[in-house]
């Protein structure tokens, strides 16, 4: 195996494609900071400029990481070369996994000294004589640092079906006291399972069901379960005018002494219902109330201008996290909502937390490179499982139809939301009646999107421009879902597909047998 | 020279190429049944498309039987130990362009196991063995066909194998590069290893094989050891020494009067591979069996040869049908004896582990190269 990757390497070397990469990757991190327009501060430039080369660096490495998988097996076999491989002692399966490690050495080769030219011209330009001492600090505490997150615990919006009929029939009963197992109840339910209990219908479709379990029951009783759903979710996410809401973040109390010699940040971002463009609105926050540590002085919110549908970090002072007693690590936020007439929506996915000092930026860089890298991977394990069994051209155009697939997200979740492919009822934004087509669809949406998200959502680029800690743990569950269990089940593909392979016929387009 | 050991055994063995839609499209090999034995020069003999490069791609495990069965050495062609003791020179050089004669010894050398210092001794000495010891750091892409084809035949011995299979090893080769192959060739069999060779070129077949099957339409038209096949049935030859004139009428009316017939002469009645081989392919013609590959086509296209063609093809017809008896050159040209250029001590060093060789190999090999001499020298009129 080894010696087929060196051999790869070599290949690639010898045809001067690893000098071609260099010079694009040199004109990559080099050329994009003398293009990038920021907003005028040093922060926005950096982030701009970091976002802009890894993404460039990605596509690019992306796409020489297909070329080659796709190359670098499908030639040697049109050219006969893979015969001479072969016949010697050695498995089809190590000479697919040689392939892809020599692919993967490439890819390192070409990635060390990008990361280090990145790492250090950021840095340089950090260190600017032109920037004043404020821009420096903001961008050594808010960009050039590993920041890590302290989110509110997951909410549980789940229905048990069994516990939100007892419960109902125990509201409808309207009684003023409870036996110890009433209480319990009382206690266990979820925020949909007290909202169903005001629908007198449910507990009757949910005896009916029982009687009757017909389609029709079935689906009526999820869809006022979805509706409980939607509405105990929106309860907590949207705050009319004259209401408030208080985010509790709890951070490690061992650390706390270590966090408060930094400024830490509330992160937020919010939606106010605006009609066309994000406009600015004004919002009140209060940090600390019932603890030790407050910010502004009790009684009073900091009152702040900020544009919707955008993310934004507010530092709060030094030593703003409780350090002493039940509270130590506790950072309670309240929002209070005095616009006369628009609701201020915190959505849960981009809610509230608090971002501290964790690590420096290189390691950040790093963890955020080495992501990348298994991208790169799962890429040329694509590249390598359609040159398996497919002409080097077919073999192309089928790995970039399945990376278009995995990047257009969007449309797969609109068939989703839209419940299939056809026909979609303009009033409801919903289809009638649903076809076996928008059922295969539907399927094939959900299964894509997954994958999509196990692949993609790892993406670094956006945590390492803001500054935030891509975690050891994410790192190796990026390891796990990209290159174990994605790459995992390409390379089974492939390396079978491979396996299968006459690498003698004819021509290309006679079978296997 | 060859045990009972078995290394390469087929049964049924058929192979039918197949388009996208799994129609058959040709039937290459049609349940063919063959051994090789250790030690065997085994020549596979055929016009192109019989079969010849089928077999081999089948028994090296780079094309699949649709029918059938192939061991080598007792195991599937596909057994990654088995493997290990095969060497391959394919019809052409199917090396990387970019590797220079070192490295591609080298990388093959590695995917043997052989540690980095081995494979170095060995890449020296077979790198001078081919002759291309002052090509070592040219790029393999630079070479011309004939060195492309010494390079190709280095990295087939660099595991010392026990089963050699040559496919037209001596294409692109001049013709000293003839000699040296045929030479290795009988040299690795002395040292009791196998080689399949398979070839168009009659004179390879006959110069160094002891069986040879000749194939036509995917099937198997002949097989036997080279002086089964070359045997003429339907004559006897005496070989006396010189007789005098009066013993020569005594044996001839003694024969005369026992067979009844006068039509019995003095002469040397041998049939050479090339007419053997041109009759069974002419015998299977007229029985219309089916071929893949290419059927003699005896015209020349009417575009190629206009009338001047026509008469040039003519002379030039006329000239190869032209009575042996006929010289067509003033003075035939001085043959050299061809002088042995493989360094037995070299390749001995190649192969410590290989089986000793037969008693009875060394005569063989002195019989097939004079054989050879003789056939050169008839040839060139020496």
């Amino acid at each position: 195996m080894w010696p087929i990757a060196k051999q790869t390497l070599k290949a690639a070397i010898r045809y001067r494609f690893v000098v071609a990469m260099a010079v694009a990757l040199l004109v990559i991190v080099f050329g994009i900071p003398l293009l990038v327009k920021s907003d005028g501060t040093a922060k926005g430039t950096v982030q701009l400029v970091l976002t802009y080369t890894l993404g460039s660096t990605t596509a690019l490495l992306g796409i020489a990481s297909l070329w080659m998988g796709c190359g670098t097996l499908a030639r040697e076999i049109e050219d006969n070369v893979m015969q001479m491989v072969a016949v010697k002692p050695v498995t089809r399966l190590q000479v697919w996994l040689g392939k892809w490690l020599g692919i993967m050495l490439l890819n390192a080769t070409l990635m060390v000294p990008t990361g280090l030219a990145i790492f250090f011209l950021i840095n340089a330009r950090a260190d600017s004589p032109e920037l004043n001492e404020f821009e420096k600090a903001k961008l050594q505490n808010e960009v050039l640092v590993s920041r890590s997150s302290v989110r509110e615990p997951v909410r549980d919006f789940s229905i048990l079906r069994q516990r939100a009929y007892r419960y109902a029939l125990l509201v409808a009963e309207a009684k003023t006291s409870y036996t110890e197992a009433e209480q319990a109840l009382r206690m266990s339910v979820t925020g949909p399972e007290h909202i169903l209990s005001f629908r007198k219908d449910y507990t009757r479709l949910v005896e009916q069901s029982e009687s009757d379990p017909s389609a029709e029951i079935l689906a009526k009783l999820q869809e006022l379960e979805r509706d409980a759903v939607r509405i105990s979710k929106a309860s907590y996410e949207i705050i009319l005018p004259g209401q408030s809401q208080v985010w509790e973040f709890q951070i490690d109390p061992g650390i706390v002494d270590e966090i408060n010699q930094k400024p830490i940040y509330l992160r937020f971002k919010f939606n106010a219902d605006d009609e066309y463009d994000p406009k600015s609105h004004t919002l009140w926050f209060s940090i600390g109330e019932g603890t030790s540590k407050r910010w502004p002085p009790e009684g009073t919110f900091k009152e702040m201008r900020r544009g919707s549908s955008a993310f934004h970090e507010e530092q709060l002072p030094v030593g703003i996290v409780p350090d002493k007693g039940e509270q130590k690590g506790l950072v309670r936020v309240h929002f209070m909502n005095r616009n006369s007439e628009r609701p201020i929506i915190f959505l849960m996915e981009d809610g509230p937390m608090i971002l501290y000092h964790d690590g420096g930026f290189g390691m950040n860089l790093f963890r955020g490179l080495l992501i990348i890298y298994f991208w790169l991977g799962l890429i040329s394990a694509i590249g390598l499982m359609a040159s398996s069994f497919l002409s080097f051209p077919v073999a192309t155009f089928m790995s970039l139809g399945i990376l278009l697939i995995s990047a257009s997200t969007g449309t797969l979740e609109q068939i989703i939301d839209e419940g299939g492919i056809t026909g979609v009822n303009h009033e409801t934004g919903r289809k009638d009646e649903s076809s076996m087509l928008d059922a295969a669809a539907i399927f094939f949406a959900k299964g894509a999107v997954k994958i999509t998200t196990a692949i993609w959502g790892y993406s670094p680029v956006d945590s390492l421009s803001d500054g935030r800690t891509i975690t050891w743990a994410t790192l190796f569950w990026a390891f796990f879902a990209i290159i174990v269990v994605m790459g995992g089940m390409v390379m089974a593909l492939g390396a079978y597909m491979f396996h299968r392979k006459e690498l003698a016929l004819p021509n290309p387009t006679a079978s296997m047998n | 020279m060859s045990s009972n050991e078995t290394v390469i055994s087929a049964q049924g063995l058929t192979k039918v190429f197949k388009d996208f839609w799994g129609r058959a499209k040709a039937h290459a090999v049609d349940g063919i049944d063959f051994e090789v034995r250790r030690g065997e020069v085994f020549g596979l003999l055929g016009p192109n498309g019989s079969g010849k490069s089928t077999i081999v791609k089948m028994l090296l495990g780079l094309l699949y039987p649709t029918r059938g069965r192939i061991t080598v050495f007792d195991h599937s062609p596909r057994h990654v130990q088995t493997k290990a003791r095969i060497g391959y020179l394919p019809e052409e050089s199917y090396l990387y362009r970019y590797l220079n004669s070192d490295e591609t010894i080298d990388f093959f050398g590695s995917l043997f196991h052989i540690d980095s210092k081995e494979r170095r001794d060995r890449a020296d000495q077979l790198i001078k063995m081919v002759g291309l010891g002052n090509a070592r750091r040219r790029h393999v892409g630079e070479f011309s066909k004939g060195m492309q084809r010494r390079i190709g035949l280095a990295q087939a011995l660099i595991n010392d194998p026990d089963l050699i299979v040559l496919d037209e090893p001596t294409s692109g080769l001049d013709p000293i590069g003839c000699r040296e192959i045929k030479d290795l060739i009988l040299t690795l069999a002395e040292r009791g290893k196998t080689v399949i060779l398979s070839s168009h070129l009659l004179a390879d077949v006959e110069d160094v094989c002891d069986r040879a099957m000749i194939l036509y339409g995917g099937r198997v038209q002949a097989m036997g050891t080279m002086s089964e096949l070359l045997a003429n049935q339907n004559a006897t030859r005496i070989t006396a020494p010189t007789l005098s004139r009066e013993t020569m009428d005594k044996v001839l009316t003694l024969i005369r009067d026992d067979t009844g017939s006068d039509e019995v002469r003095v002469d040397n009645p041998t049939q050479n591979l090339e007419s053997l081989f041109l009759n069974i392919v002419e015998q299977a013609r007229q029985k219309e069996e089916d071929t893949s590959g290419a059927t003699s086509g005896n015209l020349v296209a009417e575009f190629l040869r206009g009338d001047a063609a026509g008469e040039r093809t003519d002379r030039v017809l006329d000239h190869l049908t032209r009575a042996d008896d006929e010289p067509t050159l003033g003075q035939a040209p001085e043959v050299t004896k061809p002088t042995k250029t493989v360094d037995d001590d070299k390749l001995a060093g190649l192969a410590k582990a290989a089986p000793a060789p037969q008693a009875d190999v060394a005569p063989k090999k002195e019989e097939n190269l004079d054989k050879a001499n003789e056939k050169l020298g008839g040839l060139l009129g020496d």
